[in-house]
């Protein structure tokens, strides 16, 4: 009786968690112009309507130029970063982590607003500059956290033995270490991507008029019409960044590392 | 060792750069622009019932969705927890796709779902507040459970613990960590919310703490008061995560302890 009514309760939630996505999906296949339900037919319409709009297009190509300079960049800095945090014992160390690992407990819309005021002061005036290097720093601690994930599954013997053979530190890093983190670091750009390419929060106050990026265009949009192109444009976004999670969560199992 | 001196300074420097000129200067040049006129940005603040009644209400909001997303998901953790590894591979990408789903996306599903007179208000907000807060909660709520020692559960029924005893005074306490961990991280989340009252709240998502900030700036060209909002938002989210740490550490050894073990 008791496992009935939880297996229930369970299903009832599950539609609740899912139903919002699977009704975009829906109707970004639908060939009608509204939302009436059930949609009367299946057409590609909308996705074929979304090809012949520049605002979306241009928007997709700023969001996915940001993704990979910002993602790129944390990489290149949260690897050095990581073998940092997860090789050595220093003094200062868990400052070194607060300020590294900060823009993931602060409230994106506080780092938006203070990043928006700041560039402005120094005379940073491009969006697409603003935009990348805020990307940037929200992305870092992220491609830290995969790489580490990956650092503590490597072996640190193998590296001792090296440096007993003689090897320098750097070619130790380069023929020992490196080779064996490639899948941290191919996870923790695709999960550097994934934020960047999500974000909304810093996006809204660093985006101008001619630099805009993809959520930004859809919630303007949203704001003023109401058609299945939204849908579809949604879709392409969903279809984006499940693609890239699985991808790296076949990489390397961050997912389960990380949340359970 | 004088190589990996160097090699740790060498590490540390790019990324902490990055860090400093990005993230601690602008904040702190945020805190400063808070206090440019002295304190009247604070005075006008809290001098003014109508930003106090929205720190209310977005404290108000953060607490309700906390509790009901509490409520609400922690059936599905306690079913996760229970199931086989197969069973919850298949829920955790049940549960990670609204996860990854990006909230612009999810609250457009919403307004196509919900009929023309929910779509807009405070219930709207409420609805998607919770809907996006319980995967995250499902999880922490999962990772609390999966600590308990199946020998603490297996003792209780030994000694005649009736299934729904065993929940209530082994299972419950002692995935209070989680519920305490959740929450914080649900409310902190939810203080901050941005997008759902602007796009969903209608007259009275304009009085939410972010939405205020971001007016302030894209149409009052406040932002002497825009960065004060900000500082007040800030406060209370890492006031609340303070807190919250003290009860968790609170909760593991006293609640958990006297429950269950002595009941």
């Amino acid at each position: 009786m008791g496992k009935a009514l939880l297996t229930g309760y369970n299903a009832l939630a599950y539609i609740f968690l899912l139903a919002p996505i699977a009704i975009v999906l829906v109707f970004s296949f639908s060939d009608g112009a509204g939302f009436a339900f059930p949609p009367s037919g299946f057409s590609l319409r909308w996705f074929r309507y979304l090809a012949g709009r520049d605002e979306f297009i241009t928007a997709a190509v700023v969001s996915l130029q940001v993704a990979a300079l910002a993602s790129i960049g944390a990489v290149a800095l949260g690897t050095p970063a990581s073998l940092a945090l997860a090789r050595e014992r220093f003094r200062g160390k868990g400052v070194v982590e607060a300020v590294l690992m900060g823009p993931l407990v602060l409230p994106g819309i506080i780092l938006g607003i203070a990043l928006l005021q700041y560039f402005t002061a120094i005379g940073l005036t491009r969006s697409f500059e603003r935009l990348v290097l805020g990307h940037l720093v929200v992305c870092m601690p992220y491609a830290i956290r995969s790489i580490s994930a990956g650092l503590y599954g490597i072996d640190p013997s193998l590296e001792e033995a090296s440096r007993t053979l003689g090897a320098s530190h750097w070619r130790t890093l380069r023929r020992v270490v490196l080779p064996q983190l490639r899948p941290g670091i191919a996870a923790a750009f695709l999960f550097s991507f994934i934020t960047s390419f999500d974000n909304v929060v810093i996006s809204i106050y660093l985006i101008g008029a001619d630099t805009v990026t993809l959520p930004i265009r859809i919630l303007n949009y949203i704001e003023w019409q109401f058609d299945p192109s939204i849908a579809a444009i949604s879709t392409i976004v969903l279809v984006v960044t499940i693609g890239l999670v699985s991808a790296a969560e076949a990489l390397t199992g961050v997912i389960r590392k990380t949340t359970m | 060792m004088t190589t990996r001196r160097r090699a740790l300074a060498a590490y540390l420097f790019p990324p902490l750069a990055v860090a400093a000129a990005f993230f601690v200067i602008p904040l702190a040049e945020l805190a400063r622009q808070s206090f440019s006129g002295g304190l009247a940005s604070y005075a006008r603040f809290f001098g003014d019932s109508y930003y106090l009644s929205a720190l209310v209400i977005t404290l108000g909001n953060a607490v309700l969705v906390t509790m009901v997303t509490i409520v609400v998901s922690y059936p599905l953790a306690f079913t996760y927890w229970q199931a086989g590894p197969r069973r919850r591979s298949l829920l955790v990408i049940l549960l990670l796709s609204p996860f990854y789903a990006n909230v612009v996306v999810k609250v457009f599903g919403w307004m196509v779902l919900l009929p023309a007179g929910l779509r807009e208000g405070y219930w709207a907000i409420l609805l998607i507040d919770v809907h996006r807060a319980m995967p995250f909660m499902v999880l922490m709520l999962a990772a609390a459970l999966a600590r308990i020692e199946p020998e603490v559960m297996e003792s209780a029924r030994m000694c005649g613990a009736s299934p729904s005893r065993v929940i209530r005074t082994v299972v419950l306490p002692l995935s209070m960590p989680g519920v305490v961990g959740g929450g914080i991280l649900v409310f902190s989340l939810t203080l901050a919310s941005f997008i759902v009252p602007l796009l969903v709240g209608g007259a009275v998502g304009g009085r939410f703490l972010a939405v205020l900030m971001y007016h302030q700036i894209t149409i009052a060209q406040d932002w002497g008061f825009g960065a004060a909002i900000g500082v007040v938002l800030l406060a209370t989210a890492s006031l609340a995560i303070a807190v919250g740490n003290r009860v968790v550490r609170g909760a593991r050894l006293g609640r958990v302890m006297g429950d269950g073990f002595g009941g």
